[in-house]
């Protein structure tokens, strides 16, 4: 049997949750942001039913132990792989990016879930190398693993999501353990291939979100044009925020994709400082959780399963507000959990699952 | 273990520090700058749109409408948000009342702007043609535009306004603050669209429509002085005219008649020379007109009395090195001083001017009110010119005494002519009545001169004995009249040119008052430039006779001169003062010929008023036949003869 009524008993249900308080301020944030425009609320109840089968994920992946996961690991890595070449040949150009694959009536972006299905593969694979510094071999296959599905990514072309892998390779680098003179090489290879990259694979729309990022306000009604209206809206809301449904600048269509990427700037102005000091509270709360659960995981592959998914959260966090404020630049990245959008919302409940799942079964003997 | 202390750390140090640059940024946004970003918020969200009030009415002082503003509307259109320009422009160009080309409009809207006026203030009428259309893009604006139902009627005086309702001239110009209102504002939420919602609603920012301005004016003496300036400027193929009606007494300006004029509804259609109001705003010489100032100081200084005689020489007399000939060449001879002023004798004026002297003479003209600008309500009013004494030449005494080497408006030459009418008590004169609220409440009379003694009384009868001489067997002969005693003055005046007089360039003008007893109208009309003839006498003297006849009668004075017969029927006021219901115009019909009921019916058929001056049959109407007036306007006709 693959779970059993004591493991049920060990299931935290604070992080859960805390998981689904935070989902639920997204509901009312994408509501806020989209009531005025959209009367019919349909984006609203899109988003109710997406973290509702969201939740329904979420327990398949509880009870479902992470070491048979680990072993079909393989296959749901190939369908992910799959799905990704099958848009690159026969992909929809939706929003000038070869992201989504349709299905009926629905769409979904593989990319997404693939994020959970590389760190499946990845915990797989630091669970079999125990090995307290990793060879030049092992760490290539670990980067292989993440390599695969980011290389995909990045000719769809979806920067931002591609983007969205690395702290996979940071955790590889960091917890797979990585010998000095290997961190030396790492350094010299990005050095030489930043210039490189940035003269022959960067797209001018990308350097361009760069220059911007570096001044925003160059270009007001161009592409700073985002920033400067959150960094307006998180400003004019001040300590205590406008109130619910008070949001002017996403009402005024304002903010540019104020129920997805921008959604914390809503946040910012409804709620003010208070507000967002509380969600991010939240988000602290669910790390240390989750690394709490990767020191007490049983084994090194539920270890490394907890960290690599939190380490997709941590970044999201940080990459997604500090682009919202303007400390670093503009990317397709979403607020997880909170964010309007199906795959972005049904992969983070899964992570928060497949945490839990490791904290669960954390005693040997369970 | 592979998730050791140290790497723990390591990560919530990474952590900390996004968090504390996180914070601290967020602190610095939603405190430090609040204030800032609430303000930029806003100034992006909100728009703050003028509600532009009513303008006020100018009325007549018998409450006729002379200018009015009426509910139109204004076309916009975003460029931006219409696609197919080419097709738009054509079918807004389908609306003929647009009165543009399917070109026109294609310009306009290939403009990078968000806005552009397709059409300013027009008929809602048009207005609901383009509405019908349904163009995305195409919207409109409540505004009011500017009417002027009596068309040129008092043109000059009224002035007009600009698309944007700033009085531009005349009264509109003058008394701007008080017709124009006070703009209200709404404040509207603006989103990123440019769509625009409004919140707030108008409260207490409502717009303060105008106060009307009800003038001195008569609009039936100001059509009676029109019409006989237009006859007398056509007839001699004058550049120019002015005629003007004072009333003696109070110093009412009861018509004011400029040419060339123009229709303010349509004011560009004119050039801005006739948009002048020549009767304030233009110095001439006024020429023998002029001689009634030296004749009054002669005679209140007892240098000279009527019946004293004057060697007036073999016609000419000179001064250091200017000569001054008579008119026509004639050579008078011995003449008394009352003839001297008859026949207009140069020689005789100048040497009642020499004794005088230039300081007595510099005195008199100041007290008549030259050289400085008589206060009236508008716009642009011309000082004259008058040297200071200080500066006057050997001959400028003798000049100055026949009118030349002087500037002066018409306006201040009537009012020298009032003084003589009124006793020798100047009044201001003025144009404006009354300020009144849309209530009727009077919020406003200018203030003005209390009158002046500028002549003793004696001088002034006396002088009046003069110049009912000058009409009764003298140059002003024409200015008679059948019913009452004219007093007057001719003056024809040779242009300055360039280092002396035209010889074939002149003003002819005739000032004066009636009836000469108990005065109640002085009368100027000036022709500019009259063609065939010179003489005030024979050209502005039947102008005047005209304009005093009419407006007489109109005005119910009774006859000062016993009729045998009496051939003045009660002035006809047919008052069908229905307003109109739209802005409809109806083409004027053809009045003349028909007596008063017909006229008066015919009129009524076409949906339009009347207001009548005598009696017998229309001799005379304006706007004249097949001209456009709203429904409801009033033509002004004239009747005469048949008994």
């Amino acid at each position: 049997m693959i779970i059993r009524e004591r493991a049920l008993r060990g299931v935290d249900f604070n992080f859960i949750g805390t998981a689904i308080i935070l989902a639920m301020i997204g509901i009312v944030l994408i509501y806020s942001a989209t009531w005025f425009s959209e009367p019919s609320l349909a984006t609203v109840k899109r988003q109710i039913i997406w973290v509702a089968i969201g939740l329904g994920l979420l327990t398949l992946f509880v009870i479902v132990d992470y070491h048979v996961l680990f072993d079909v690991a393989p296959i749901l890595y190939a369908i992910g792989i799959a799905f990704l070449i099958y848009l690159l040949v026969w992909g929809k150009v939706t929003a000038n990016v070869n992201s989504w694959i349709h299905i009926g009536a629905f769409r979904f972006q593989p990319s997404e879930f693939m994020k959970v299905f590389t760190a499946l593969m990845l915990a797989r694979f630091f669970d079999s190398n125990d090995h307290a510094y990793l060879d030049f071999r092992s760490f290539m296959k670990a980067m292989a693993i993440i390599g695969f599905p980011v290389g995909l990514i990045i000719v769809q072309p979806d920067f931002g999501t591609a983007a969205s892998f690395f702290p996979l390779i940071a955790v590889a680098m960091f917890f797979g353990g990585i010998r000095p003179r290997v961190w030396v090489a790492m350094i010299l290879i990005v050095a030489i291939a930043l210039p490189i990259g940035w003269a022959f694979f960067l797209k001018p729309y990308q350097k361009e979100r760069i220059v911007i990022f570096l001044n925003p306000e160059r270009d007001p009604l161009g592409d700073g044009y985002q920033v400067t209206q959150a960094k307006i809206a998180i400003g004019s809301g001040g300590i205590h925020g406008k109130g619910f449904r008070q949001s002017t600048q996403a009402r005024l269509d304002f903010i540019p994709e104020h129920h997805t990427d921008f959604i914390f700037s809503v946040l910012g102005e409804e709620w003010g400082f208070i507000g967002v000091v509380i969600v991010l509270s939240l988000y602290l709360f669910l790390i240390i959780q989750a690394m709490t659960f990767a020191k007490h995981a049983r084994d090194r592959g539920g270890t490394f399963l907890v960290i690599c998914l939190i380490s997709f959260v941590i970044f999201h966090v940080l990459i997604n507000v500090a682009m919202q404020i303007g400390v670093l630049p503009t990317t397709g990245i979403p607020l997880p959990l909170i964010s309007y959008g199906g795959s972005s919302t049904m992969m983070f409940l899964i992570a928060i699952g497949l945490m839990a799942n490791v904290d669960m079964r954390r005693f040997v003997n369970a | 273990m592979t998730l050791s202390q140290k790497r723990v750390i390591q990560i919530f140090a990474v952590l900390a520090a996004w968090a504390v640059i996180v914070i601290a940024r967020l602190i610095q946004v939603q405190f430090v700058l609040h204030d800032h970003y609430t303000n930029r918020a806003q100034r992006q969200q909100e728009r703050t749109l003028a509600l532009n009030p009513m303008r006020g009415s100018i009325l007549d002082s018998r409450g006729r409408v002379l200018a009015e503003s009426v509910a139109a509307e204004s076309v916009y259109a975003d460029p931006q948000a219409i696609a197919n320009r080419k097709s738009v422009a054509a079918r807004l160009a389908s609306v003929a009342g647009l009165r543009m080309s399917a070109r026109e409009v294609e310009a306009k809207l290939r403009s990078d702007a968000g806005f552009v006026w397709i059409a300013r203030q027009i008929p809602l009428a048009v207005a609901d043609e383009v509405r019908k259309l349904k163009i995305s893009g195409v919207d409109f604006i409540d505004e009011h535009a500017r009417a002027y139902p009596r068309g040129t009627l008092a043109a000059n005086v009224i002035g007009h306004v600009g698309v944007d309702g700033e009085g531009l001239a005349g009264v509109e110009h003058s008394f701007d603050s008080y017709v124009r209102g006070k703009a209200g504002k709404v404040t509207v939420l603006r989103d990123a669209r440019r769509g625009m919602y409004l919140v707030g609603g108008e409260g207490a920012n409502r717009p303060v429509d105008g106060n009307d301005v009800v003038l001195t004016i008569d609009g039936v003496v100001q059509f009676i002085a029109e019409r006989a300036l237009a006859n007398v400027v056509t007839r001699y193929r004058a550049v120019s005219g002015t005629a003007i009606v004072m009333d003696t007494r109070d110093g009412r300006i009861l018509a004011m008649a400029s040419l060339p004029t123009f229709d303010p509804n349509r004011f560009g259609d004119f050039p801005p020379a006739s948009w002048r109001n020549r009767a304030v705003q233009d110095n001439y010489e006024p020429g023998s007109t002029f001689k009634i100032v030296a004749a009054a100081a002669g005679i209140e200084e007892r240098i000279v009395t009527p019946s004293q005689m004057i060697h007036c020489g073999e016609g000419a007399i000179r001064i250091a090195n200017l000569e001054i000939n008579e008119h026509g060449g004639h050579r008078y001879g011995l003449l008394s001083f009352a003839e001297v002023l008859a026949k207009s004798s140069n020689v005789g004026t100048v040497k009642v001017a020499l004794a005088l002297g230039d300081r007595r003479l510099y005195d008199y003209v100041r007290r008549f009110g030259f050289g400085e600008r008589t206060g009236i309500e508008l716009p642009g009013e011309a000082n004259g010119i008058l040297r200071h004494i200080s500066r006057w030449s050997q001959v400028s005494v003798a000049s100055i005494s026949i009118g030349q080497e002087i500037g002066a408006t018409p306006l201040q030459v009537v009012r020298a002519m009032a003084t003589v009418a009124n006793g020798g008590m100047s009044v201001q004169p003025r144009i404006i009545e009354k300020v009144v609220d849309g209530e009727g409440r009077t919020i406003a009379t200018p203030k003005r001169a209390e009158p002046k003694r500028v002549i003793s009384e004696r001088t002034a009868a006396v002088l009046n004995e003069m110049l009912k001489g000058v009409v009764e067997h003298g140059t002003g002969m024409q200015a008679a009249l059948a019913e009452h005693v004219v007093a007057g003055k001719t003056g024809t005046s040779q242009k300055a040119v360039r280092g002396g007089y035209s010889a074939d360039r002149f003003i002819a003008s005739f000032a004066g008052y009636v009836p000469a007893d108990r005065p109640r109208l002085a009368i100027l009309v000036t022709v500019d430039e009259p063609k065939g003839e010179q003489y005030g006498g024979v050209i502005a003297a039947p102008a005047f006779r005209e304009i005093a006849e009419a407006s007489l009668r109109y005005l119910r004075v009774t006859p000062s001169i016993p009729q045998r017969s009496i051939t003045v029927a009660p002035p006809l006021l047919a008052a069908f003062s229905q307003r109109p219901v739209a802005a409809e115009r109806s083409a004027v019909p053809d009045l003349r010929g028909l007596d008063a009921r017909a006229a008066v019916a015919r009129a009524t058929a076409s949906g339009l008023t009347v207001e009548a001056v005598g009696s017998g049959v229309v001799t005379s109407q304006q706007p004249g036949a097949g001209e456009a007036l709203p429904a409801g306007g009033r033509i002004a006709i004239i009747l005469a003869g048949a008994m």
